[in-house]
């Protein structure tokens, strides 16, 4: 008889051998997995969606929380006197109507029959009480950002409500929507809860559905609202799943316990992709993505350094290479699909074609770097924001260009908050501008080529066109000021566009959704998308 | 008499590291990178006016001092306040998170000291012999894992091809609550799994080089007697190391809880930390800080206990 | 067996002559486990690594418009990972960031402990109280955010990390060292020194530590493999190693999103730290039990020398 330790080894190889040979057998590959295991969520029919976040939340308040995920979960509960459609366009919400009567009076006219998930009727009271909530500043930072000063509001009738603005605004019409600052909550509700939006005391809307259940950093459990004026929501439960994780997000998906994902990486979307009957869609998130020069820094205030940095930058080798396409080249700062909301595509697409291009040329670079203050290049620092992993690998395939003319970049990752507190500090001076709208009418050139850009620029002419743009009542003549600025800015060498984002949503088999589009999870999107099995 | 002056002492140990913690912590974040206002507005224009409000509201022109007082006030009354984050007041948020945190980490504890313990004690008793050193290398390569590819390897495993366990989220309660920590739980245990089981493996090899072992074993005692008898010798390193090792655990959980998308105190921590959610930092911390505080108590209150020696320097003190 | 005995044993064994040196140091090798042996070629390559970066400069260009190869690709063996970059040269550049620090950081951690330890075990009393405290101050400080502000303040970087973690990691240790002194100390041959005169340092460096030390040493080669893996852990953060920098930690992370297109990225720098944590925590087991068996004799009964 073998000696017993020798017995042992091999009884370990014999059992060892065939897990590891079969876990090899079952390693990931891109082919499809729809089985469900034990511990999906009970699908009977289409009683339940169920979506997987790409983040968490804390508090389901959208006025203390401006994250884009708070708006999605607020859309399904909330409504503003407005919403918008796919497009962007403005659409009836509490409001059946509205009309300019000047400059700077905006009337709505309520509908008679819209109540809270909790049967109590929405009176004037309450859209003022709420009006006047989500533009305070201190009670609702997030959402103030959006009002512009008013002189009044009161109601002018039982189911009219007046709004008189302090100057006239571009943008107002969009402002009172739950795509940008209005939230309507019944009064009462709110000043007995003490802590609207918290686990406890949840919120009270309107919309097509009501929040039965959130676990922060957990879950938001959605159940069809009986007293939803419009037409019965589609799906009797809606569940957000908060899963930060992309893995585990994909190993859910793949398993079939969500129907829709959020925020696919854009190196796995083949992935995603691959898992049977899923959809995967791109499209453009309204963000910006681009260097800021701020030529109070130096060597930045040599107008050649800037330009030369302009010259080394690959735009289209990022988009292709680094984001595989799930991007565009920034051709100017706000993205087309934003200008599109009031002057269409096609305007869109002009006005940017129009703005002044800078070709990749390293030699160009070099040479314009030649005749600056520092012929022999100089090193400086970038950083990017941890919350954003594509910006990383960009910045490190524009310190690789860089390197090639001289300029030696020292590429650092900081927490997200560091980052955004350092923005317009006037101490960098290359640094990144990532700025991702949540609602149609927050352009990012609003702030970039205003008198108080993060650059530190000073450029009269630009401030105006901006100021201009903001009281513009004629959307193309907005767009037009907007892109006068911008080529101003351009010029000088202030702004480096690199890229235009999209988001990837993934849908699985048994969901379609119909016009999907950059503003679909700020609409009605319930009743945009299909049951498929 | 001397265990409740024991007790007595570290009370008020505690009481004072807590406070000294707290202004710590305060400093801390009153030093960090990162702007309250810009968290709060997001990373866009801000107004004169906006941050005029939000300055006020939160007292942030106040001198550091005055800043720090008015949060141990309050905090001395138990009012540890209101989340500048989320606007909730702070209790509500601990609430759920501090029972999914505790009770991974307790199931965790209990996998790494019922497995590693008895682990340890079979490599000692084999040392030198393929167990033995099969028993270590298997608990190093559990430490030098990172936590993120455990995670990783174990939810693809048990939850994907097995479908012995849910993917994620924290299931409702009781039983289904268990059955959801299991596997973030035994991601956690391998990482600090390692540990109990070297220093298990070390005190009972001390032990048993030990001539009283020999003494007993010649006289014929029993196997499990003689067990008995070096356990009792070990169990002091062996409570110690375990006891940090359990502290540890409620503080290191982040990793394990993204990946498993648990609402746990290590994700609530790191959250608040970058936005310099004071309250919510402070009160977190200085939560920890309390159960580490009376885990290291009462392991050493077990040494003196338990090692004479280690007793009569207690008592001497 | 008294010493007549002895001698008169080996007085009538018949004289075999002396095994060469070289038989001496063959049957030496052989009483080695082969997996310390093994352990052991991998430090010695880790060093080579460490001291001459084998892959570096054109080895480590990007290359965006290929992007993400798996293994196999003619001309990566292990493929690339996002930017394009060559994950065998890499991995091989990232040697010497993945081991210098986590070595440092263990050492101090020893340091400080054994410093602290013994200081607390022996003088006992208020230094004992207030080294205990600092133990559980620093224990509940929360790592990230001392991380964060010391990188905020003093600008980041890698050995800024080192010492952080230092500080983080001492706790343990001077645990460890506290609670065995004051094991040792009331034990009769500790008592016998004191009663004979002899200084309280001395007795601590030549009776009291010779005790401690294997503990002490089990926990440096552990602490070593943890520090590998918290160092990788902080740079998720942005500590440590600047964002291009090859590192194993940051290749962890990552190639997290490629894992998918190319498991290599991950995989392979993954499977490096543990390797090499396994081989320092196999080498330094072993290491540690010879020094232990060899004191213990020294230590525990003889006549204090």
């Amino acid at each position: 008889m073998p000696h017993p330790s020798l017995l042992r080894r091999a009884l370990v190889a014999a059992v060892a051998v065939p897990v590891v040979v079969g876990l090899a057998a079952c390693a990931p590959s891109s082919k499809p997995q729809a089985t469900t295991t034990a511990s999906a969520d009970p699908t009977k029919g289409l009683d339940q969606l169920t979506v997987g976040l790409n983040g968490s939340l804390s508090t389901l308040d959208v006025g203390q929380s401006g994250l884009l995920l708070t708006y999605y979960a607020a859309a399904l509960t909330e409504q503003g006197l407005v919403g918008i459609d796919s497009t962007g366009k403005l659409t009836p919400a509490l409001a059946t109507s509205w009309k300019q009567t000047d400059d700077t009076t905006w009337v709505y006219e309520l509908r008679d029959d819209a109540s809270f998930s909790d049967g109590t009727p929405v009176t004037t009271d309450d859209v003022i009480f709420s009006i006047n909530l989500d533009r305070d500043a201190k009670k609702s930072p997030s959402t103030a950002y959006y009002w512009p000063a008013l002189k009044s509001v009161k109601a002018t009738g039982d189911h009219e409500i007046t709004i008189k603005l302090a100057a006239p605004s571009a943008t107002f019409g969009w402002t009172p929507s739950s795509a940008a600052g209005l939230f309507v909550t019944s009064k009462k509700f709110y000043e007995s809860s003490g802590t609207y939006g918290s686990a406890q005391k949840l919120v009270l809307g309107s919309g097509p559905y009501r929040v039965t259940e959130f676990a922060p950093d957990s879950h938001v459990t959605f159940e069809r609202n009986t007293h939803y004026a419009g037409t019965a929501p589609k799906y009797k439960t809606v569940r957000f799943d908060f899963i930060p994780d992309a893995n585990t997000r994909l190993l859910a998906f793949q398993q079939g316990s969500l129907d829709i994902a959020l925020g696919v990486p854009v190196d796995q979307s083949k992935t995603w992709a691959a898992t049977q009957g899923a959809q995967v869609k791109a499209v453009s998130d309204l963000s910006y993505q681009g260097l800021t020069i701020d030529p109070g820094v130096a060597p930045f205030d040599d107008a050649h350094v800037r330009r030369a940095v302009a010259q080394a930058v690959d735009k289209q080798s990022i988009v292709t290479g680094i984001l595989k396409d799930d991007a565009s080249v920034a051709l100017g700062i706000t993205a087309p699909a934003q200008l599109a909301v009031g002057v269409g595509q096609d305007a869109a697409d002009a006005a940017v074609d129009s703005l002044p291009k800078t070709a990749f040329d390293l030699d160009a670079a070099k040479a314009e770097l030649a005749k600056s203050s520092k012929p022999d290049g100089f090193s400086t620092t970038l950083t990017y924001p941890d919350s954003d992993a594509n910006l990383g690998k960009v910045s490190l395939a524009i310190a690789e260009s860089l390197k090639k003319i001289g300029i030696a970049v020292d590429v650092k990752e900081v927490p997200a908050s560091t980052w955004s507190a350092d923005l317009g500090n006037g101490k960098q001076g290359l640094s990144w501008m990532s700025y991702i709208p949540p609602v149609p009418t927050d352009w990012p050139s609003d702030w970039l080529l205003s008198a108080q850009n993060p650059a530190g620029y000073t450029n009269k002419e630009m401030a105006s066109l901006t100021a201009a743009a903001a009281t513009a009542t004629d959307p193309q003549a907005r767009v037009d000021d907007v892109m006068r600025a911008t080529s101003l800015a351009l010029e000088d060498g202030i702004y480096v566009p690199v890229y235009w984002g999209d988001s990837i949503t993934a849908f699985g088999s048994r969901v379609t959704p119909r016009t999907y589009s950059s503003y679909y999870f700020l609409t009605d999107w319930t009743a945009a998308l299909d049951a498929t099995s | 008499m001397s265990v409740l002056a024991f007790v007595g002492r570290r009370v008020a140990a505690l009481a004072a590291m807590l406070v000294v913690l707290s202004f710590l912590v305060f400093a801390l974040l009153y030093l960090a990178p990162g702007d309250l206002v810009h968290s709060l507005l997001g990373a866009r224009a801000v107004t004169p006016q906006a941050e005029a409000a939000i300055r006020a509201q939160y007292h942030l022109d106040d001198p550091f001092w005055v800043q720090y007082l008015r949060w141990l006030g309050a905090a001395l009354h138990g009012d540890f306040g209101t989340s500048v984050r989320t606007g909730t007041p702070v209790a509500q948020m601990l609430e759920g998170r501090v029972g999914v945190t505790v009770t991974l980490a307790a199931i965790a504890g209990v996998l790494a000291v019922g497995v590693g313990v008895p682990l340890g004690v079979r490599a000692a008793r084999r040392r030198g012999s393929f167990e033995d050193r099969a028993i270590t290398s298997a608990s190093v390569v559990g430490v030098s894992a990172p936590g993120f590819a455990v995670g990783l390897v174990l939810l693809y495993v048990f939850a994907v091809m097995l479908g012995w366990f849910p993917l994620y989220g924290v299931g409702d309660g009781g039983l289904d609550r268990l059955w959801h920590l299991a596997l973030p739980a035994a991601a956690l245990a391998v990482g600090v799994g390692a540990l109990v089981v070297k220093v298990t493996r070390t005190a009972v090899l001390r032990e048993l080089d030990q001539d009283y072992v020999t003494f007993a074993r010649s006289r014929g005692l029993s196997g499990a007697r003689v067990l008995r008898l070096y356990l009792r010798g070990a169990a002091v390193p062996i409570v110690t190391s375990v006891g940090l090792v359990l502290a540890s655990l409620v503080g290191g959980s982040i990793l394990v809880e993204t990946t498993f998308a648990l609402p746990g105190l290590g994700v609530l921590l790191a959250d608040s930390i970058t936005f310099k959610d004071v309250p919510v930092v402070q009160a977190v911390t200085l939560l920890l800080a309390t159960f580490i505080g009376v885990t290291t108590a009462v392991v050493d209150l077990f040494a003196n206990l338990a090692d004479p020696r280690v007793r009569r320097a207690a008592v001497a003190r | 067996m008294s010493g007549a005995d002895v001698a008169t044993t080996t007085a009538r064994a018949p004289r075999r002559p002396e095994p060469s040196r070289a038989r001496r140091a063959v049957r030496a090798a052989r009483r080695v486990p082969g997996v310390v042996t093994a352990s052991v070629v991998v430090l010695a390559g880790v060093a080579v690594l460490v001291v001459l970066p084998l892959a570096h400069g054109s080895a480590l260009d990007q290359d965006i418009v290929l992007g993400t190869t798996p293994a196999g690709t003619p001309g990566h063996p292990l493929g690339t990972d996002a930017l394009g970059r060559d994950v065998l040269a890499l991995t091989l550049a990232g040697a010497r960031s993945a081991v210098l620090g986590p070595l440092v950081v263990a050492l101090g951690s020893m340091l400080l402990g054994a410093l602290l330890g013994t200081l607390a075990g022996y003088r006992e009393g208020a230094v004992d109280a207030v080294v205990s405290r600092y133990v559980d101050l620093t224990l509940a400080m929360p790592a990230l955010l001392l991380a964060i502000v010391v990188a905020g303040v003093v600008g980041g970087g890698y050995w800024v990390t080192v010492l952080v973690l230092v500080v983080l990691f001492s706790p343990g240790d001077v645990r460890l060292v506290r609670t065995a002194v004051l094991q040792q100390k009331h034990r009769p041959y500790i008592e016998a020194t004191r009663v004979l005169g002899l200084s309280g340092p001395r007795v601590m460096a030549r009776h009291v530590f010779p005790n401690v030390r294997p503990l002490l040493l089990t926990s440096f080669f552990l602490n070593i493999a943890y520090a590998i893996v918290a160092m990788s852990g902080l740079s998720f953060l942005g500590l440590g190693v600047s964002a291009g920098a090859a590192d194993w930690g940051r290749q962890l992370a990552d190639g997290r999103e490629i894992l998918y297109d190319n498991p290599a990225a991950s995989v392979v720098p993954g499977l490096a730290i543990i390797v090499v944590a396994t081989a320092v925590n196999v080498v330094g087991d072993w290491l540690s039990e010879r020094l232990d068996t060899g004191m213990s004799e020294l230590a525990e009964g003889s006549v204090p020398a």
